[in-house]
């Protein structure tokens, strides 16, 4: 078992257990503008702004949990 | 030549953040390319059935296949995706024709999967305004 941290607000910590998950996907995506001019025949495009995206599928039955920070810490 | 099938694909270079073309074909396990054309529908209230012109052309190409972290294999060049942004050459020869297009790469997902395959499927579209040609 091993509590992994994921997203952090206030008081409180999101946590899930690496025992409880199937698999995971992982997403470094970027927005892609069309910058089309008059004169092109095809679609010009340029890359915008990067995206990070980590998607945890659990098993069955299992899911992450909000915990206080002071139960982490004592944990 | 007669109908043919992909085995024994040719060529599938993609290049790496530096321009270089990555000759890394057996990489990838599957693939799919398209070079759809947009339509206007420019029916007149005279017709019964629907009037169409083409417009712009694009392309766009998903690369299939397992993590390589070998040097300059897929890795290598897709794992720049997320941090770099240029154009990339990416030249498909199979079965005696060749298509090459500017491309822009908008993801390198990753998906470790219960059964553990560590796999990518790796979308890119038309970048230049170029009309795709095959040659």
């Amino acid at each position: 078992m091993a509590l992994m941290c994921v997203y952090e607000h206030g008081d409180n910590v999101l946590t899930y257990d690496t025992d409880d998950v199937e698999s995971y996907e992982v997403h470094t995506q970027g927005d892609v503008l069309d910058v089309t001019r008059p004169e092109d025949a095809g679609i010009r495009r340029e890359l915008g702004q990067a995206h990070l995206q980590l998607t945890v599928h659990f098993k069955p039955g299992k899911r992450a949990l909000w915990i206080e920070k002071r139960e982490l810490n004592h944990g | 030549m007669a109908k043919s099938s992909g085995l024994g694909w040719s060529t599938l270079t993609v290049d790496d953040a530096s321009g270089t073309p990555q000759a890394i074909k057996n990489d990838f396990t599957n693939l799919q390319f398209a070079t759809p054309r947009a339509v206007q529908d420019v029916t007149g209230i005279d017709k019964s059935a629907i009037e169409r012109i083409l417009l712009l052309a694009d392309f766009s190409i998903t690369l299939n296949g397992p993590h390589d972290p070998a040097a300059n294999q897929s890795h290598a060049v897709f794992s720049t995706v997320p941090s770099t942004s240029v154009n990339r050459t990416v030249t498909i020869v199979v079965n005696g024709k060749t298509l090459a297009n500017e491309t822009l790469f908008t993801d390198y997902p990753l998906t470790r999967s219960a059964a553990g395959e560590f796999t990518y499927a790796v979308p890119g579209v038309l970048a230049d305004g170029t009309v795709p040609t095959w040659s």
